[in-house]
């Protein structure tokens, strides 16, 4: 489905991605681990097409989606959600979701029904909580019915319950049936949705395989723990 | 022929140095707070009409005169300042700017209604006879002029630079959370510079109506696009900028007036702007100026 | 009805199409200072036509809407990628242009005997079409009304479907609007497209309303107004704009001696609404109260 190929990011005299290769495939789910600058966030923006390559190619299906424009990768099947959620707060629960190009308004009710906001549907998305707002991003990002889907730190700053609360959500109706890649500090979370993780520093990939591996390799552990992950832990 | 062109040259420095000055302020400005006052030819218009009031009605002398209309286009600024910056520092820059837009409107009206003829008499600084140089002719309220535009934009220059003034403002239009955290007291910093730029406002305002020896009621319509083409054609931020802009577009007016007339010389500065701001919107000193805060996301 | 209402009733009317017009590019987020050059080159093509052309009105009419239409289009086309207030200033400088060419601007010919037509910067006199053929100042009123409710029912329409909440989408963040799948750009320009012919539109009938333009008209003070009408009523629903307008003229019908401090008045209550309530009277969560209180007692 996703094909990344040497992908190397630079702004400046800075290399955010460095040679980047990673695929995903169609209805695979993959986590994606690494210290805050490893450039997990900015991979997405590259798959998405905010920040065009400055070398490498982004491959959607075969398709070389490297200088497509955002609105044209997201006709192709790919939908993100935002770490710090950016909703349209000057709109409805329901208009944040049914403008999406070929979702039904049957459709866009049951999401909502999925993620709990059914009966909020006409409040201002400004009004709603922190958690809710998120549930309401995945929605929205739900609609454009994705064969991949992104999802930047969907449990940032989310306490346990919540977190835990988010975690069945997605494994319940984000992940089935789609590729997805899983952006996080929260090792744990990855373990349990995701069968295969890969972990960025400063831009590079530096590891791939099993969350349980991952977790229990002392390089990595170096790597990555000194970071607020054990805080979180 | 080579002597119109000359004079034609000279003319167009000449009305240059005037833009020069009010591009001053309105670079000022945009340099310190990131936005664009629309409502600053029309604060220099307030300080004019308050000069020309104490002339008319007291006969006042050109030092009293000048004093007013300093004191009248500050007071003015403040004024913007404190309705249509304060306020919005939090928001999009286009809000403060339809702000300003709406105010420069108000202020316009409140200057015809207090004065409401179409043009009034204004006290000359220097007279004599214009300066011969061959077969060339040079004013010496323009010479004066230009020489003042230049010894702003130093003294300016010198200011932002130099002075520890000019070190918080510099901050400030970098990172002004960051400048906060350092400790500078930003609300004041630019409320001072506001104060600054209406001040330079005032003084070109006086310099160009006593060149002119006379003030009509479209000066703020007049002194708003002049400056901000010079601005802009500078570059928004560089006061450089604005003095080689204002001058610029002096000589470019000079030769359309020459060639074509009235209308077409006010036209070829509009021109400008929309080609400018088309092609090039930093100017020929900027590069595109990336709108600081949120402006990327936010709007109205 | 006598003349001075209509003449009132029928300066709301043809203001709110004007007012609408800035409305529809505020909602996708682009402050437009410059709709009155469209209202001009509306008012001088409705007027060419129906003067020096022998046209019908309402063939003026609509080719004062495609003229408005296809000049906004083309001014959106380079001026629309630039960063939100490099945009407005663009739009102020091609009006005072505009305004400036129809200064300069003669087109003449004899029509009935006598010389017609735009010249320069004294105007274009004698738009008499309605006069001439019998409409009366009430029919043209109902006219004006006529599309202005049309406009607006497509407004609402607009709203309801999936159209409306995309144009506020862009509005509000063009970003994560293009990662709904929007594409920005095409949608800006339809807004432009539309506003455009809006302003034209209203241009046509204030030519023929008033029978003598004036390149004067269209000024930076008309601009100001054009672009209050919706930021003073409201940015939440089409009738903002229309209640901005009926505040204006309201006002300065009732208080006819304090006409003079208008400007003074509307000037400081579009700073007030912008510190206080930026997205106006009428803003979304007005607006949304309103349909909860509709949909409750339904």
């Amino acid at each position: 489905m996703l094909s990344l190929d040497r992908a190397t990011l630079r702004f400046g005299g800075v290399t955010v991605l460095d040679a980047i290769d990673l695929h995903v495939g169609h209805g695979e789910v993959l986590g994606l681990l690494g210290p805050n600058g490893s450039g997990k966030t900015s991979l997405i923006n590259v798959v998405t097409g905010i920040y065009p390559l400055s070398e490498g190619r982004v491959l959607i299906d075969g398709e070389d989606a490297t200088f497509l424009p955002l609105h044209e990768i997201v006709a192709r099947g790919v939908a993100r959600t935002v770490q710090a959620t950016r909703l349209f707060d000057r709109l409805t629960v329901l208009e944040n979701v049914r403008p999406a190009q070929g979702c039904p308004r049957v459709a866009v009710e049951a999401l909502l029904e999925k993620v709990g906001l059914a009966d909020r549907r006409h409040a201002m998305a400004s009004t709603l909580g922190f958690a809710d707002r998120r549930r309401l991003d995945l929605a929205r990002a739900l609609a454009l019915q994705p064969k991949l889907l992104l999802l930047d730190e969907p449990a940032s700053a989310l306490t346990a319950a919540e977190t835990n609360a988010m975690a069945e959500l997605l494994a319940r109706i984000a992940l089935p049936g789609r590729a997805v890649i899983v952006v996080e500090h929260k090792i744990d979370l990855i373990a349990t949705l995701c069968p295969r993780a890969a972990v960025l520093h400063m831009g590079r990939k530096v590891a791939e395989g099993l969350p349980a591996e991952i977790r229990d390799d002392d390089f990595l552990r170096e790597v990555y723990f000194g970071d607020r992950e054990t805080a979180d832990a | 022929m080579l002597v119109d062109l000359v004079q034609n040259t000279i003319e167009g420095l000449a009305n240059g140095s005037a833009y020069a000055l009010i591009a001053l302020g309105f670079t000022l400005i945009f340099g310190v707070v990131g936005r664009l006052n629309l409502a600053y030819g029309a604060t220099i218009m307030i300080g004019l009409y308050a000069g020309i009031f104490v002339h008319a009605e007291w006969q006042a002398g050109w030092m009293v005169v000048a004093a007013t209309t300093l004191l009248g286009s500050v007071a003015a600024g403040i004024y913007v300042e404190r309705l249509c910056f304060a306020p919005m520092r939090q928001g999009a820059a286009i809000t403060a700017m339809v702000a300003s837009f709406a105010i420069w409107m108000q202020l316009e009206e409140v200057a015809t209604l207090g004065l409401p003829r179409h043009s009034y008499p204004f006290p000359p600084l220097v007279t004599g006879p214009a300066i011969e140089i061959g077969p060339f002719l040079l004013r010496r309220e323009h010479l004066f002029m230009l020489v003042v535009a230049l010894v702003v934009m130093v003294a300016l220059e010198w200011l932002v630079r130099a002075s520890r003034f000019g070190l918080a403002l510099r901050a400030i239009a970098e990172n002004p959370r960051a400048a906060r955290f350092v400790g500078h007291n930003v609300e004041r910093s630019l409320f001072l510079a506001f104060m600054l730029a209406s001040a330079v406002g005032g003084v070109a305002g006086w310099l160009i109506a006593s060149t002119d020896q006379q003030v009509t009621a479209m000066f703020g319509m007049w002194a708003t696009f002049k400056g901000l083409v010079a601005a802009m054609l500078g570059g928004l931020g560089s006061l450089s900028g604005a003095v080689i802009g204002g001058l610029l577009l002096g000589v470019v007016e000079a030769y359309a007036l020459w060639t074509f007339g009235p209308q077409v010389r006010d036209l070829s500065a509009y021109l400008i702007l929309f080609l400018l701001l088309v092609l090039r919107p930093g100017g020929l000193l900027g590069q595109v100026h990336a709108l600081r805060d949120a402006d990327t996301r936010r709007r109205l | 009805m006598d003349s001075f209402t209509i003449g009132v009733v029928s300066n709301i009317g043809m203001m709110s199409l004007l007012a609408l017009s800035a409305y529809l590019l505020l909602l996708v987020g682009e402050v437009s200072f410059g709709q009155q050059a469209f209202f001009g080159i509306g008012a001088y093509a409705a007027g060419i036509a129906t003067v020096l052309w022998g046209w019908p009105l309402m063939a003026a009419l609509l080719f004062a809407a495609f003229c408005g239409s296809a000049t906004q289009l083309g001014v959106a086309l380079p001026t629309l990628r630039l960063r939100g207030f490099y945009f407005s200033v663009a739009t102020l400088a091609f009006a005072e242009a505009v305004r400036i060419v129809f200064e300069l601007f003669r087109y003449r010919r004899e029509v009935d005997g006598g010389l017609a037509g735009p010249d320069g910067e004294h105007g274009f006199r004698d738009i008499r079409y309605i006069y001439d053929n019998g409409i009366g100042t009430q029919d043209f009123l109902v006219l004006i009304w006529t599309l202005l409710v049309l406009a607006l029912i497509a407004f609402i329409v607009l709203e309801r479907s999936r159209i409306g909440p995309r144009l506020r989408m862009i509005g509000e963040d063009d970003v994560m609007a293009a990662l709904n799948g929007i594409d920005v750009v095409r949608c800006k320009l339809a807004a432009s497209a539309g506003a455009g012919a809006l302003a034209g539109l209203a241009g046509g009938f204030y030519a023929h309303s008033v029978t003598y333009i004036e390149p004067g008209v269209f000024n930076v003070m008309l601009g100001v107004h054009t672009l209050a009408y919706g930021l003073i009523g409201g940015l939440g629903t089409a009738f903002g704009p229309l209640l901005g307008v009926l505040i204006d003229i309201g006002f300065l019908e009732s208080f006819r001696g304090l006409s003079q401090y208008r400007m003074i008045v509307f000037g400081g209550l579009v700073v007030l609404l912008l510190i206080l309530r930026p997205r106006g009277l009428l803003d979304e969560i007005a607006v949304n109260r309103l349909a909860g209180l509709f949909r409750r007692a339904q």
